[in-house]
């Protein structure tokens, strides 16, 4: 059933993109406000980033979320948590409060005519939250149920296992999970504590993008964010990842699947071989038709989504392949996973293969640029390492410079498999036997 | 104060592929506040339906060609094939290699998926503007027919094997709740089976079904293109017509029998998850029919009921109880309410703690329900529920990692579901139509025990 074929068109002319630039503004108790106009639904989108204060300690890991919860379910000012609820829900938005090792983020929705109101409510709920007695322990057992259900799944385990091995057990970043006596202790005076050292005017940071109004904009963010106070502990420094080279596994009877997850630290967003660490990273693994994808999916069935991803945190990057493989191939797919990336450290890609991918780089760029919130988090991301928007306007060319060979001394320099940590979540009886023919995997550990 | 501390970003110049260059807009002092989808529609000589949209605020465009054949549509013994079906269709075609059509996108900047849903599978590609001949092109050389051997079969159905292990097998509540409130919620077996496929049937499958269902359901007829984003009009339309007319007309399938008998009683389930180390909790209510005004009063009482902070069950459940963390409620699991036919479940799902029954829960989600009288009504309720779902609906037009998919969703959705894409620009007035009475009357009609079923799901692992 067939008409007749017609021949492979040419590409027509390029358009190009033309956006307008984020203006940066900053309020005199040093909070910085940044905004752009950008898409058709007449909506705004307002997200509020403060930086946190990082210490670790073993005591408080999850202290940053139980606050959050605090903040979101607590109420502020004289609204208590329903009312403050109702409130945003009667302009059409929500507001959402999370919270990781980095930063605490306030956000929110809301159509376009509801800036103003949006903004005020905001303003409230970062600065007089109310943090009431009573709802204390109901939060507190949302995050006992949330540790429980995070037990249960093989990613989370494979990811607190390799998370652990590059980033050590006295590191927030290598603990992904509290211990549960600890989190029963959480109170209310933690939380309260923990929020007088974050919060701060001059950690924080509003990105505002959408369909909105300037001069309301303008006007609003002076009037509900001036009188904020500048106060909170001083910003810590966090200790780097580390080579650990190192297997570790997590036993699941009668699983499936084994959910593997291995890497090593790499390098920082902003530093010089960053961009080339990206296009190797979507050539590799990080794309639908990346090598490893092609290799372990398409060629030989035994994965679903397999995909490589640069995790980062502010001055530190790791370099991570994921797959979740049926338990019988396991090391027949690390194998194919190290095989993939032995060639790329030893033989150049070639050129059409490396076009083809930064092509597909370019492209992400612009649609990350396309669309308000995607475009927000590219900032929030710049912000949080320190890249000026500048770099914005070399990056496609910066992309397009790169060769072959700069592509393979970038997996040379920075994917070396004999310092990888590997963590699996598995049926440790049926693939501990084949995982020990896997050349250059260290011997196991099991994790407790 | 405000103090400006970066202004303006320009490029130096153009580049050889592509150029990103700030510039300086006039921000208008004017929101428009009204939803508006303006679609042209065309259609050509062998039927396929053509939609256009245009935006040129940002030169990417998106191409979606759906096809009216879903999961219901599969035949009895091959569970699973709509969606393994799916996968094959990335295998190749008469033009294009294994893969190929994902370097092609990949390799101008684009991107691309695939997606199985209860009456439609749908595909696209977010590709820069100046691409949109190339993926015409090579969607055309897809609807021609696909070029699978087994070797492409046995691979993709391995792919697809892994997917449901990853889904659904290897994890706690991985049937939880859709297909298990799908299975037992509907009689009609091309509503209750497994959409995902029963590993026996998947393994049955050869390429003899290939070549049906491909003759049977991919033909333009039974198709809709849509065109979302910057492109000139009669351009656009130009290479349509160049690539698709010519693909040969075939008449329409026919339609499989989705209706249900109605239900009497309510149904009640207990499963055992042997993953899980909490209970869980599904209430499904079958929904009124499809661009009724019941159907959308019972959207609007979704949101009232369980979207944001302030939604009645929210509030009851989690903040007064503490029985659990969150509320979850769908009218449509693989999707949204605008995007599949009745029959359909509004489902409120929730995974609760072991001290609490599933009988107590219910009763409170029934105390709720039943608050929703006439007599003492808070219309605020209802003010707030329709700027909810205002609001949601703008969403679904941002943000979704494709620009345009979601625009081409909805166009794509109401041309293949009620015959006409210019539709999905009344969904605010159908909303907006919905009374006080109205609300109320399809709570008393619908959220009703014997129109429910519930779903217990019993952990198997101690906490």
């Amino acid at each position: 059933m067939s008409g007749a074929l017609l021949p492979r068109p040419e590409l027509g002319d390029i358009r190009p993109f033309e956006a307008n630039p984020r203006e940066i503004n900053k309020l005199d108790n040093g909070m910085e406000v940044s905004s752009f106009a950008l898409g058709r639904a007449p909506l705004v989108f307002l997200r509020l980033n403060i930086r946190n204060h990082r210490v670790f300690n073993r005591e408080s890991i999850w202290l940053e979320r139980f606050s959050a919860q605090y903040l979101n379910e607590g109420g502020a000012g004289s609204y208590d948590p329903d009312s403050l609820a109702r409130e945003f829900s009667s302009i059409g938005g929500q507001l959402h409060i999370s919270a990781d090792e980095a930063a605490t983020t306030f956000s929110t929705t809301v159509p376009s005519e509801s800036l103003s109101t949006a903004l005020n409510l905001l303003g409230l709920a970062v600065k007089e939250p109310t943090f009431p007695e009573q709802e204390a322990e109901r939060i507190r057992d949302n995050l006992l149920r949330e540790l429980e259900l995070s037990l249960d799944q093989p990613q989370v385990a494979a990811a607190q296992g390799f998370r652990n091995l590059v980033y050590g057990d006295d590191h927030h970043f290598g603990n992904l999970l509290p211990q549960r006596e600890y989190l029963q202790e959480f109170g209310r005076g933690d939380a309260l504590n923990y929020w007088s050292e974050q919060q701060s005017a001059d950690r924080a940071h509003i990105y505002v993008s959408g369909q909105f109004d300037r001069e309301v904009l303008v006007n609003e963010v002076e009037s509900n964010f001036s009188n904020w106070k500048v106060g909170g502990v001083a910003l810590g420094d966090l200790g780097p990842a580390v080579w650990n080279h190192k297997t570790r596994l997590f036993n699941r009877d009668q699983a499936e699947q084994s959910t593997i997850y291995m890497g090593l630290p790499v390098i920082a967003p902003g530093e010089s071989d960053w961009i080339a660490l990206e296009v190797l990273n979507a050539l590799l693994g990080g794309s639908f038709h990346s090598r490893i994808t092609l290799n372990i999916r398409e060629d030989k069935g035994y994965t679903y989504s397999p995909r490589s991803a640069l995790l980062t945190q502010p001055n530190d990057g790791v370099w991570l392949q994921m797959a979740d493989v049926t338990t019988d191939v396991t090391a027949a797919a690390i194998k194919e996973i190290l095989f993939e990336i032995s060639r790329i450290r030893t033989d150049p890609p070639e050129l059409d293969e490396l076009q083809d991918i930064k092509q597909y780089m370019v492209g992400s760029f612009i649609r990350q640029m396309s669309e308000p919130v995607s475009r927000m988090g590219h900032f929030v991301f710049s912000d949080l390492h320190g890249i000026s928007d500048d770099e914005d306007d070399h990056y496609i060319e910066q992309v397009m410079n790169l060769q072959p060979e700069d592509i393979r001394r970038t997996a040379e320099t920075y994917l070396d498999p004999s310092r990888f940590s590997v963590s699996i979540a598995g049926d440790i009886d049926r693939i501990k036997d084949s995982l020990s023919s896997v050349e250059g995997l260290s011997p196991f550990e099991t994790a407790t | 104060m405000i103090l400006i501390l970066t202004h303006v970003h320009r490029c130096q110049g153009r580049y050889i592929y592509m150029c990103f260059i700030f510039k300086e807009v006039t921000l208008s002092s004017s929101i428009p506040t009204n939803f508006e989808l303006p679609v042209d529609r065309h259609v050509l000589s062998n039927g396929l339906r053509i939609l256009l949209h245009k935006d040129s605020s940002s030169p990417v465009v998106c191409v979606a060609v759906y096809y009216h054949v879903g999961m219901r549509s599969e035949p009895k013994g091959r569970t699973g094939f709509a969606h393994l079906f799916e996968h094959l269709m990335f295998q190749g075609s008469q033009q294009l290699g294994k893969m190929e059509l994902v370097s092609q996108v990949q390799s101008v900047g684009g991107t691309l998926n695939g997606s199985t849903r209860f009456d439609f599978t749908n595909y696209w590609e977010v590709v820069p503007s100046h691409a949109l001949e190339l993926v015409l092109w090579m969607e055309a050389d897809r609807m021609r027919g696909p070029n699978i051997t087994e070797t492409e079969l046995v691979n993709q159905r391995d792919v697809v094997k892994n997917e449901i292990k990853v889904n659904v097998l290897n994890r706690p509540y991985g049937t939880f709740p859709w297909l298990d409130v799908q299975e037992h919620a509907f009689d009609n077996w091309h509503n209750n089976h497994n959409g995902y496929g029963d590993m026996v049937d998947l393994d049955a499958a050869d390429l003899k079904d290939v070549e049906e269902f491909f003759y049977r359901y991919y033909s333009p007829r039974n198709a809709v293109l849509c065109i979302a984003g910057d492109f000139e009009t009669e351009e656009a339309l130009g290479y349509a017509e160049k690539y698709f007319a010519d693909i040969p007309a075939q008449e329409l399938p026919v339609p499989v029998d989705i209706s249900e008998s109605q239900q009497f009683q309510e149904r009640n389930i207990h499963k055992i998850d042997n993953m899980a180390s909490r209970p869980a909790l599904a209430v499904a209510y079958r929904t009124p029919e499809r661009g009724t005004k019941e159907f959308y009063a019972l959207g609007l009482l979704n949101s009232i009921l369980t979207v944001g902070d302030d939604s009645l069950l929210r509030q009851r459940l989690v903040r007064q109880k503490g029985y659990t963390s969150s509320v979850s409620g769908s009218m449509n699991f693989l999707g949204h309410m605008h995007n599949a036919e009745t029959p359909l479940v509004h489902t409120t799902s929730l995974i609760h703690d072991q001290d609490v029954s599933p009988d107590q829960i219910l009763d409170d989600m029934d105390e709720v329900i039943a608050s929703l009288k006439l007599d003492d009504f808070d219309e605020d309720l209802l003010v707030r529920a329709k700027t909810k779902v205002r609001s949601g609906l703008y969403g679904l037009l941002s943000g979704s990692g494709y620009p345009r998919f979601g625009v081409a969703d909805l166009l794509s959705s109401f041309e293949l579901l009620e015959g006409n894409a210019e539709n999905a620009s009344d969904i605010p007035r159908r909303f907006d139509e919905v009374s006080a009475d109205d609300l109320v009357r399809t709570a008393s009609n619908y959220l009703v025990p014997e129109n429910r079923t519930i779903i217990r799901l019993e952990a198997g692992v101690s906490p």
